[in-house]
């Protein structure tokens, strides 16, 4: 007799992930949230104005699970996950 | 296995849904007709997947609610040429692992799991309260789900497990009535306003199955639902039927003339 399948599928993590670098801000809320430390924020070189200082960058997409906080803290929409918003 | 036979005898729609569809459409004036929901569970994965291998697959990762709203005919995002009015949906799909976890394909991930990812949102003011509140959001067993078909209810192809219709307020209300009245009570619902289409709309109804009222949630309402004064409700399949035909009902008032004349 065929055993039940009952096993417990994984989550595989990881995503695409682009950030729009004209519309971040550098707010860091996106590295607040994301609760694996997909994103650090980064100094943009030779950036004079004090607002546009520092960008998102995802640093390990790899580890993204998909619990879109990033997208729904962005104030100026600049993260992308598959594509989408 | 899983010949012809087999198929007719487990898959073939017992009731009219395009009728049904149409009546409850055209009485309470539905901007969009309600969605069907089917589920297949891994357990009879293998036998019950050869009925629908035929069914449209979305061509990028998608939210749950995303395909309930592509199949409901309001926006594509299924990635595919053509608008679909049928998806069948497998945990790879996902673009929400919440969503998905709820609905049974996979354990959640262990941030959301443990609390900490809506904790990091500030949503509570501890981890403990998070948790908690996470635990108690309705989902199916981890891996109990293999896959999830949804589609446009005059289409469906099989009986659903869970109808969800969304409406205006008034146009829940009226659904309300003659899905309680029939029998008398009240309503309790199951709400939190997160995981709105995937767990309080979908799940809650077959765990507990009754009808459930959802005010959809966050990520429904910015990854698809767009429209505010949208809520929703979801209702076992086999009692949707019934529903249609109590709305039906309530809508025929006789006449004080033909009532019996000791009542008049």
């Amino acid at each position: 007799m065929e055993a039940i399948k009952t096993s417990v599928v994984e989550f595989m993590p990881g995503a695409t992930i682009t950030i729009d670098d004209d519309k971040c801000i550098g707010c860091r809320k996106c590295v607040e949230v994301c609760p694996q430390d997909v994103y650090e924020l980064v100094r943009r070189p030779g950036e004079t104005d004090p607002n546009k200082e520092f960008k998102s960058v995802a640093i390990a997409p790899e580890k993204c699970i998909l619990c879109l906080s990033c997208l729904e803290i962005c104030a100026k929409d600049a993260i992308y996950i598959d594509g989408q918003q | 296995m899983a010949g012809p036979l087999l198929k007719e005898q487990l898959i073939k729609p017992r009731y009219d849904w395009q009728r049904l569809t149409n009546q409850i459409v055209e009485k309470l004036e539905l901007k969009y007709e309600p969605v069907g929901v089917y589920i297949i569970p891994t357990e009879n994965s293998e036998r019950y997947e050869k009925f629908f291998e035929e069914l449209p697959k979305p061509a990028g990762r998608l939210t749950y609610c995303q395909a309930v709203d592509t199949v409901r005919g309001s926006t594509n995002y299924s990635k595919l040429k053509e608008r679909p009015d049928i998806l069948l949906l497998k945990g790879k799909d996902f673009l929400c692992s919440a969503g998905a976890a709820n609905l049974g394909f996979y354990d959640l991930p262990e941030p959301i799991k443990n609390g900490e990812r809506d904790f990091l949102l500030r949503r509570f003011p501890s981890l403990e309260a998070s948790r908690v509140t996470r635990e108690m959001i309705p989902h199916f067993d981890p891996g109990s789900t293999a896959d999830v078909i949804v589609f446009k209810l005059s289409k469906a192809p099989v009986d659903p497990h869970v109808v969800l219709v969304f409406g205006n307020p008034a146009q829940i209300l009226s659904l309300e009535g003659p899905y309680v009245m029939k029998t008398g009570g009240r309503l309790q619902v199951d709400v939190l306003g997160t995981c709105g289409v995937c767990a309080e709309m979908t799940v809650s109804p077959l765990l507990n199955r009754k009808m459930n009222l959802s005010t959809l949630c966050g990520g429904a309402r910015s990854h698809a639902f767009k429209d505010p004064t949208e809520m929703g409700l979801g209702i076992p399949g086999s009692e949707f039927p019934d529903l249609i035909e109590n709305l039906l009902e309530r809508q025929n008032i006789p006449k004080r003339q033909d009532l019996p004349k000791a009542l008049q």
